[in-house]
């Protein structure tokens, strides 16, 4: 008979109105638990998500393969102490390439590489004589004039400034030497003597006065040697800024747009934009100590603009400022000074005048999209190596923009890489392996010695090689490469047949269980080929920040965990407690001859409906967050939000199974903690009933 | 059992409860027998026994030593299941201080035991409670929970309750310690109506002189022993 069931629903439901403070305390408890299960849970799904479309479309691609003889991990973003991991070569791209591309919902692989090199530009004093240098071993009397006379305004600024810092001169020492030679340079007979030996005069001037100026503008940049045409074609994420794409079958360069903007623009500029960029954030400069220490050294910078202009703009600078900041008296120097002092009052107004009356006179970025810039890296055995290679843009992920992992890598073709990097040609790399053959040293690949040997290889590849100098003991020098280098082609081809240092695998399903299927097809394909290479997925080859999702993944169960374990313990000593209170009443119901598993059961639906109800709450208000948060969109404080968020604002969503896995979870931790008070209430003797309380 | 009109036949009965490292003898070899159909009192003062022994009788506790025998079952050898199941189709219980469950309300709590039973059909069910219910004259009071009642009132829910699953042995434990003497007299003339209408034995504790006067049959327990037994 069901009544006897009903009955205890209805004692249940009446007991929880009964015993209302008990209920509330379970019941927040409980839809807590379930609204952040739900909420967060599907929190760390989105940012799962938004990393994995962040590392996976930006370069990673789904799997990674390098070469099996790697000494360190791949770690695409550097490893914990931000350098490059040794992790061997891939000799024979094309080899590897054919093997994987057979293996089935293989989209791509896109060979690639990453290295740092220093892009050395000068400092302002050695672009001007570089460029005085130019016009008199050119015989132009007009320029080599207007040249001397601005590098003689500068030396003047240069040496007002260097005067003008006493307490430097009590530093005596070298200085007062530097200051000594920087005098010689402003005193007329040096320029009366200057067109007698301007080449004497020069050297003095680049020796002696240049060093003075301490802005160097080097540049360490970092940069991912690929296949450009097939990395534009596979990352979705990339997006051209700037510039063009670097023609088929030319070598070239494209800058990162949020690097060129960020370390590579006019500091001055920079330290604005930054500035502007915290403003239009909402917030202000003097709440964030940051943004104050910019602010503050600002000011400092003022000679960056000032050792740019030349003499007109220096006159109708000064003219314009003392209008403008109302200073008549000043001079240039100090109402740069002045101008750069700004607050949250008149940085708007500051910041629009720069652009407006100083941008247009100094340089506000060293390398311009066209130009060809050197790029010296050290090998892989230390020697240094330079190339020239032509700005033709810049690019930038989408969406990652604001992402100090998505401004990591500049983009250069896989044949300039290979040279800065020093690489050789299988050809190369056989010879000296048969050389190695010779001496005893196993590990060889057979084929590519006997193609050296015998002379089978690519003739046309060779000569190629020999004329850039692929050599590790060859010549390359700072700008000792040609112009024609830089612009200097190659056959496509040659992209597949050479090393590479690692390779993106793109995946048409890219599902776990898709990417597990393939990494292992890969593995085989390549293990059958015998290609001595290495698979991972793209969390591992990502470094640290692959690890990142589990890491948020696991707070989140550690947080769940202990919430719940608390719940546990909360609705354990309520139901205990509500036990004791009902002593009485529940040794009355078994005196008359309700059984133990009656009055346990009572229990277990006290929480389970308490649960339902509580849980129900929870996930609405759960979903309800996300659902705001969906709409209204969780926006990234900072660039390294911005990489989690895969963009400046994380739409979560919500499915079935986060509500299914709260409820679930909540309901089981639930029963669990009732457990123990039921079985107590069951054990409760009828003889209680009998027993009075005085 | 040489009785065969006997409903309680208890030989030499002794109760011992552990108290922290001592024990506490509440029943010292108690030798008693109610037939079917007697309203008998025991009495005494505090302390003497008279709970421990309807519990023994009410099956809700048993004996350390000796034999209780209740409706012809040896209750010392019984499981609690059979122990449970024996009170809720043989046993009613009326409470000193009504025991009532306080979320259901009069005519829930007079059908609870019907419903534990799972005998009758909800139909069945409502003719006997209604009957009841009638009968303790609280017609009015049906849909009210027990914290709106009087003592009284409480205390006639909780004898409809007990009758309400026509028991053979009903045992009331100092049913009237709670109310005051009219009410209390009331309460007793209307189970001893009972007695005489319906036959069901009645077996109640009590202290009180005025209550003692109308029972049938009188224990005088003291120390845990009988010390007198009259008719």
């Amino acid at each position: 008979m069901n009544d006897k069931w009903t009955l205890l629903w209805q004692i249940a439901l009446r007991n929880l109105r009964a015993h209302r403070r008990k209920s509330l305390i379970v019941g927040f408890i409980l839809f807590l638990a379930t609204g952040i299960i739900v909420f967060f849970g599907a929190l760390v799904d989105a940012v799962d998500a938004g990393m994995t479309r962040s590392v996976t479309q930006s370069a990673a691609g789904h799997l990674q393969i390098h070469s099996a003889d790697a000494k360190d991990k791949l770690a695409l973003y550097g490893d914990e102490f931000a350098s490059m991991p040794d992790i061997g070569l891939m000799l024979d791209f094309a080899a590897v390439a054919k093997v994987v591309r057979a293996v089935p919902n293989v989209k791509a692989i896109v060979p690639m590489g990453i290295d740092f090199a220093m892009s050395s530009q000068g400092n302002e004093m050695d672009r001007w004589l570089a460029s005085l240098r130019q016009a008199v071993r050119d015989g132009d009397e007009p320029k080599i004039v207007e040249r001397r006379d601005h590098v003689r305004a500068v030396v003047k600024r240069m040496y007002d400034e260097l005067s003008g810092a006493k307490e430097m001169v009590s530093a005596g020492g070298d200085f007062v030497k530097q200051l000594a030679d920087a005098k010689r340079a402003t005193e007329p007979e040096f320029w009366n003597t200057f067109d007698a030996d301007r080449l004497a005069a020069l050297e003095f001037l680049e020796n002696k006065i240049s060093p003075l100026e301490t802005h160097l503008s080097d540049a360490w940049v970092q940069f991912l040697g690929t296949d450009l045409d097939a990395f534009e074609a596979n990352f979705d994420r990339f997006k051209l800024v700037e510039g063009t794409r670097v023609p088929k079958g030319k070598r070239g360069f494209l800058f990162n747009h949020g690097f060129y903007e960020e370390y590579l623009k006019h500091r001055v500029a920079r330290v604005l934009d930054a500035l502007k960029r915290h403003r239009d954030e909402g917030h202000s400069i003097d709440d964030d100590a940051e943004a104050r220490g910019k602010r503050d050294r600002l000011v400092g910078q003022y000679r960056r603009v000032l050792y740019q202009l030349d003499l007109a703009a220096g006159v109708k600078l000064e003219a314009e400022l003392r209008t403008y900041l109302a200073q008549n008296e000043a001079d240039l120097p100090t109402l740069l000074q002045e101008l750069l002092k700004v607050n949250d009052s008149n940085f708007d107004e500051r910041y629009a005048w720069f652009y407006e009356h100083i941008a247009p006179h100094i340089e506000l970025y060293p390398v311009k999209i066209g130009d060809v810039i050197p790029l010296q890296a050290y090998t892989r055995s230390g020697y240094s190596k330079s190339v020239n290679v032509k700005v033709y843009g810049t690019y930038t992920f989408e969406g990652l923009e604001k992402s100090d992992i998505g401004k990591a890598f500049n983009l250069v073709d896989l044949i300039t890489f290979r040279e800065l990097y020093a690489l050789m040609t299988p050809e190369r790399m056989a010879e000296v392996q048969a050389l190695r053959e010779k001496s005893g040293i196993k590990d060889v690949k057979r084929e590519g010695a006997e193609a050296e040997l015998f002379g089978g290889g690519d003739t046309e590849l060779e000569k190629t090689v020999v004329a850039r100098g692929f050599d590790e003991f060859g010549e390359g020098g700072i700008g000792k490469i040609s112009r024609s280098d830089a612009e200097e082609g190659f056959d496509p081809a040659e992209l597949e047949r050479g090393v590479a240092i690692n390779a993106a695998v793109l995946l048409h399903d890219a599902s776990t269980e898709a990417q597990a299927t393939a990494l292992l097809a890969i593995e085989a394909a390549t293990k059958a080929a015998d290609l001595n290479v290495k698979v991972v997925g793209w969390q591992e080859a990502a470094g640290m920040v692959g690890q990142l999702a589990v890491v948020a993944r696991l707070i989140l169960y550690v947080i769940v965990f202990l919430l719940l374990l608390v719940a546990v313990v909360v609705i354990n000593n309520s139901m205990v407690i509500a036990t004791m209170e009902r002593v009485k009443e529940i040794g009355t119901m078994r005196a008359i001859g309700a059984s133990r598993r009656y009055i346990a059961s009572l229990f277990v639906i006290e929480t389970f409906v308490l649960g339902l109800v509580a849980g129900g709450l929870g996930v609405v208000g759960g979903v309800t967050g996300i659902v705001f948060w969906q709409a209204v969109g969780l926006p990234a404080q900072n660039a390294f939000m911005t990489f989690l968020f895969s963009g400046p604002r994380l739409h979560p969503d919500v499915s079935l199974t986060h509500i299914l896995v709260a409820l679930t979870l909540t309901m089981f931790f639930a029963l669990l903690s009732t457990l123990y008070p039921a079985w107590l209430a069951s054990r409760i003797r009828p003889v209680t009933a009998m027993a009075e309380d005085g | 059992m040489s009785n065969p009109n006997a409903i309680v036949h208890i030989q030499d009965a002794h109760k011992v409860y552990p108290l922290g490292h001592t024990e506490v003898v509440a029943l010292r070899g108690i030798n008693l027998t109610i037939e079917r159909g007697e309203f008998a009192a025991i009495a005494g003062p505090s302390g003497s026994g008279k709970t421990t022994l309807l519990n023994l009788i009410g099956c809700v506790d048993v004996a350390t030593r000796g034999e209780v025998i209740v409706c012809g079952q040896a209750t010392q050898t019984l499981s609690d299941t059979v122990l449970t199941r024996l009170r809720l189709l043989k046993l009613g219980f009326i409470f000193q201080s009504f025991n009532l469950v306080s979320v259901l309300d009069v005519f829930q709590n007079v059908e609870f035991p019907l419903l534990l039973q799972g005998k009758l059909s909800k139909a069945e069910r409502k003719v006997l409670v209604e009957s009841i219910i009638e009968k303790v004259g609280l017609t009015g009071q049906r849909g009210q929970r027990p914290a709106q009642l009087s003592g009284g009132q409480r205390q006639r829910v909780a004898v409809a309750r007990a009758l309400v699953t026509r028991p053979e042995l009903v045992l009331a434990d100092e049913p009237t310690a709670n109310l005051d003497s009219e009410t209390g007299e009331r309460i007793i003339d209307l189970m001893r109506d009972l007695n005489h209408a319906e036959g069901t034995t009645f077996i109640f504790s009590t202290h009180d002189p005025k209550i003692m006067e109308r029972a049938d049959r009188l224990v005088h327990i003291a120390d845990g022993r009988i010390v007198e037994s009259t008719r």
